[in-house]
């Protein structure tokens, strides 16, 4: 691996206390052993100086300045993971260098063309949440997007499930057993005074909150 | 375990046969065919909420037939699909039919791959065979039968076509290898936690599976074998395999056997494209869509207000009631002569002359109960019952739930509800059964509340919308605003005051098709059958109860002028209607539409005004349906919530009724 900058080793050490911060651990002792980077005490007080981070009791927390930056390399990296795995359809195990690679590449802008390409995804391939962007709160669509949610597909359009991501976990059940997984097609009939989607043979009406949360790539 | 054990008590020798497969798949015509013993079928999914039984002899051999509520996974999401589980977890002399939607044969084998996995020995019908046909859905049945290693065959069972080609391999079931490939982590979880599973009536592995799927309707049947330490253990080696994967481990293990499927389904189907539409499924589109729906509607509740309310209620009734029953002294082909015969040898005085009263007096069994039964409701509730049929059979209900879930979803339902609700119109109680069909208590809850309070069954519909003809459209419509109001206020109340959840709206829309005259007929038959065996018995214990407070003295006055005078204040002073319409509350406790009979016989004699027949109207539909009713409550919701919503139901009754009264002399309203 080519030698990284000191300031991709501070994104690597962003990226870290914030998904170490979905784990409810803050622990400097844990940072040091979960960040692959070699040396992370010893810059660990630069970034308090460049107010990025606090220390406090042996755990550090972010301020405001890195929140926002860790935030954005996060984004970054979920969205590239998701770029590779469902639009080029790469295995998720060999594409984890080139996110690494891409995340500090890819400028806010890029990263808010990518996003609505992708219909705007909640969530990276492993179920983790990708932080939204300005253009997630406004939901823009000027960019054709290739994943579009369900409830957004025009009504007669035929779509192929990429992913689901349920706001409650019981909804991946309920989908399973009428056979809705990533990779079923589905046509959609109408969406008012309810939506009707087709799958096989099977009709279903289903409610518009659940066809948010299934995204589709129109075929 | 739970709903089994009525199962479980029969004799060793007997061969039990477990009807199984997705909702709406046609179990109950196979149950019924093999059986001969009638069971409501519709094309509505989740029509059999429980497990019904039936003898048969198949190939000779004494079996018991059952018939279990539709599932589409065995990992129950909702109490039918648990009952479905648990009756094939109970030992025994057993074989599953598998019932299968030929044209959906994917969602089959998710069942399919489940069955296996349980170890069962089983045979697949997959049914309805021509409709798959015609949707150019063509499946290798020999080709699945060698994949799958159990026997396979196509039917058309409302065509009794391929029956008997079920019946015989039912005594060469197969055992299925068929498995889903879950990967090494759950794989070994499988195995550690099958150490803990004790002996059962399936496989380890499928138990294993379940558990590790975290269905919480297991433990309870665990602890029974398993001590709360294992239990711990069990919930460990499941957290354990979880942090592996970062979707939920059911849903990992739901995919997985759908993968499964898939590669079966891909060897034994084809699937022509089709360019064109039937007739049919263009009816089937149009009745949901969000402008043509309406008229659609509004078509459907015309005709079945024309036949129900207008033809029925009206033509029927009077013809039965003035030409064939009659009255005393009057004109009538049963009343008139019964009376003279009866008069002749029991006489007036003494106790022939009670019993002469008790018969055919003004609260007479005759007289009263038996007209009013047979006169009055009884062709009101056949006419709703052909027309509900119709409804049931033509796949419009779930259509009719796209169109009002909407409007359920403001009082914490969704179109699901639809058909307790619309069922309710027929008999409330028959609708508190089927409240079943829904996923989480609240929505239960709710909708038991809502039937007992505000939906009037169509005998009480009939005999009101007969009070209400002639009046002009104005008491019909307060009546119809203010009930559809106090349902929504008290549906969205209780929305927001119940605790839980409701459930998501996904409900599986059947093709549309043409009834059949046949099974209507019988559904129709045997649920008049369900009516007079609940209603006349009332009825007449109703009678029997006012002709004993009419002869019981109190002091100088009968018991029922006595009970009238008592119930004066309320009757008279809030409700502003006569002392005598005492008696319709009194009836009304037993049934609601028997009070209702009473005010048509007060309205018809011009005792009352149009008001108070308003007032005693919206008083009356927000009764407590009948006892019958109460019974079911406390049955399907507990004896607690039952009494709750009985002190609720009735003041509020009598609450509305006073406020509708009060606002109309207010206003100074005459109707």
């Amino acid at each position: 691996m080519p030698a990284k900058s000191y300031e991709e080793k501070i994104d690597e050490i962003l990226q870290s206390i914030w998904m170490l911060k979905e784990y409810d651990r803050t622990g400097v002792a844990d940072l040091v052993e979960f960040c692959p980077e070699e040396g992370v005490e010893a810059d660990l007080p630069g970034m308090v100086e460049g107010r990025l981070i606090r220390l406090e009791n042996g755990s550090v927390d972010f301020q405001p300045a890195g929140h926002k930056r860790a935030e954005g390399i996060v984004r970054c990296h979920r969205l590239a993971e998701v770029l590779l795995t469902q639009l080029f359809g790469l295995e998720k195990n060999d594409i984890e260098a080139t996110a690494c690679d891409l995340e500090h590449a890819i400028d806010p802008r890029v990263a808010e063309s990518i996003c609505t390409l992708l219909g705007h995804p909640p969530i990276c391939p492993d179920g983790k949440p990708i932080p939204p962007g300005s253009c997630c709160r406004t939901y823009e669509v000027t960019v054709k997007p290739i994943v579009q949610r369900l409830s957004d597909m025009a009504v007669g359009a035929t779509g192929k499930v990429t992913f689901i991501a349920p706001s409650v976990h019981s909804r991946f059940d309920l989908l399973a057993s009428l056979g809705i997984v990533p990779g079923t097609i589905v046509r959609l009939h109408q969406k008012i005074p309810a939506y009707v989607i087709q799958t096989g043979e099977t009709e279903l009406a289903i409610d518009k909150d659940l066809t948010r949360e299934i995204f589709v790539q129109k075929q | 375990m739970g709903d089994s054990g009525a199962a479980t008590a029969l004799k060793d020798s007997q061969r039990r046969v477990i009807l199984v497969g997705n909702p709406n798949v046609g179990k109950s015509v196979i149950f019924g065919i093999l059986t001969g013993r009638y069971v409501t079928v519709s094309n509505y999914p989740g029509t059999t909420v429980e497990i019904t039984q039936g003898n048969a002899t198949v190939n000779g051999r004494r079996s018991l037939i059952l018939d279990t509520p539709g599932a589409n996974s065995l990992i129950p999401m909702s109490e039918d699909e648990r009952v479905t589980r648990d009756i094939l977890m109970t030992d025994g002399d057993r074989v599953v039919l598998q019932v299968g939607d030929a044209k959906n044969l994917r969602r089959s084998m998710l069942l399919t791959v489940q069955l296996s996995e349980m170890g069962m020995p089983f045979v697949l019908a997959l049914n309805m065979d021509d409709e798959a046909r015609s949707r150019g859905v063509r499946i290798d049945a020999k080709a699945l039968s060698e994949k799958l290693g159990v026997p396979v065959v196509a039917t058309v069972a409302t065509q009794r076509t391929g029956i008997s080609q079920v019946t015989a391999s039912l005594d060469k079931p197969g055992v299925s290898a068929l498995r889903a490939d879950y990967g090494e982590v759950i794989e070994n979880a499988i195995a550690q936690v099958s150490e803990f599973v004790p002996a059962n009536g399936i496989a380890t592995r499928s138990v294993a599976l379940m558990l590790l799927s975290g269905d919480e309707s297991m433990k309870a049947w665990l602890r029974a074998s398993v001590s709360d330490a294992q239990l711990a253990q069990i919930e460990d080696i499941r957290h354990t395999t979880q942090k592996s994967f970062t979707h939920p481990l059911s849903y990992v293990i739901s995919r997985a056997r759908l993968t499964a499927a898939d590669a079966v389904v891909s060897e034994v189907m084809t699937t022509e494209p089709r360019t064109t539409s039937t007739v049919a499924e263009w009816i089937g589109r149009w009745s949901m869509h969000w402008l043509w729906g309406i008229p659609f509607l509004l078509a459907v509740l015309v005709s079945t207000y024309f036949l129900v309310g207008d033809f029925a209620a009206g033509t029927c009734v009077d013809f039965l009631q003035d030409t064939v029953f009659g009255a005393p002294g009057e004109g009538g082909w049963i009343v008139p002569p019964l009376e003279r015969a009866i008069t002749s040898v029991l006489g007036t005085t003494g106790v022939g002359g009670f019993l002469r009263d008790m018969l055919v007096g003004q609260y007479g069994v005759i007289t009263m109960a038996v007209r009013y039964a047979v006169a009055i409701i009884l062709p009101i509730v056949t006419f709703f019952f052909l027309v509900f049929g119709c409804l049931e059979d033509s796949g419009y209900m779930p259509r009719l739930a796209v169109m009002v879930n909407r409007w359920f979803k403001k009082i914490g339902l969704n179109g699901k509800a639809v058909l307790p609700m619309v069922l309710g119109l027929g008999c409330d109680t028959m609708a508190t059964m089927t409240t079943r069909i829904l996923p989480s208590r609240k929505e239960r809850v709710i909708v038991t509340l809502l039937l007992a309070l505000g939906v009037p069954c169509a005998a009480q519909l009939g005999v009101q919308s007969a009070i209400l003809a002639g009046r002009g459209p104005a008491p019909l419509l307060i009546w119809i605003g203010v009930v559809i109001g106090i349902l929504f206020t008290v549906g969205w109340l209780a929305a927001k005051v119940l605790p839980g959840q409701s459930s998501d709206f996904v409900l599986e829309v059947p093709p549309m098709r043409v009834p059949r005259l046949g099974n209507i007929l019988t559904k129709t038959l045997a649920r008049i059958e369900w009516y007079i065996k609940e209603a006349v018995p009332l009825f007449i214990i109703g009678t029997l109860l006012l002709f004993a407070m009419d002869k019981i003295p109190i002091g100088d006055e009968s018991m029922l002028v006595r009970t009238e005078e008592v119930g004066e204040p309320l009757v008279t002073g809030v409700l502003g209607l006569p002392q005598e319409a005492s008696s319709a509350f009194v009836v009304g406790f037993l049934r609601r539409d028997y009070g209702a009979v009473w005010l048509a016989d007060a309205a018809a004699a011009g005792a009352v005004t149009t008001n108070q027949v308003l007032v005693a109207l919206v008083t009356l539909t927000l009764f407590i349906p009948c006892v019958a009713n109460l019974l079911i409550m406390i049955k399907e919701r507990g004896l607690k919530t039952a009494l709750w919503m009985t002190a609720f139901i009735v003041p509020f009754a009598f609450l509305v009724g006073g406020a509708v009264n009060l606002t109309l002399n207010l206003l100074k309203i005459t109707l």
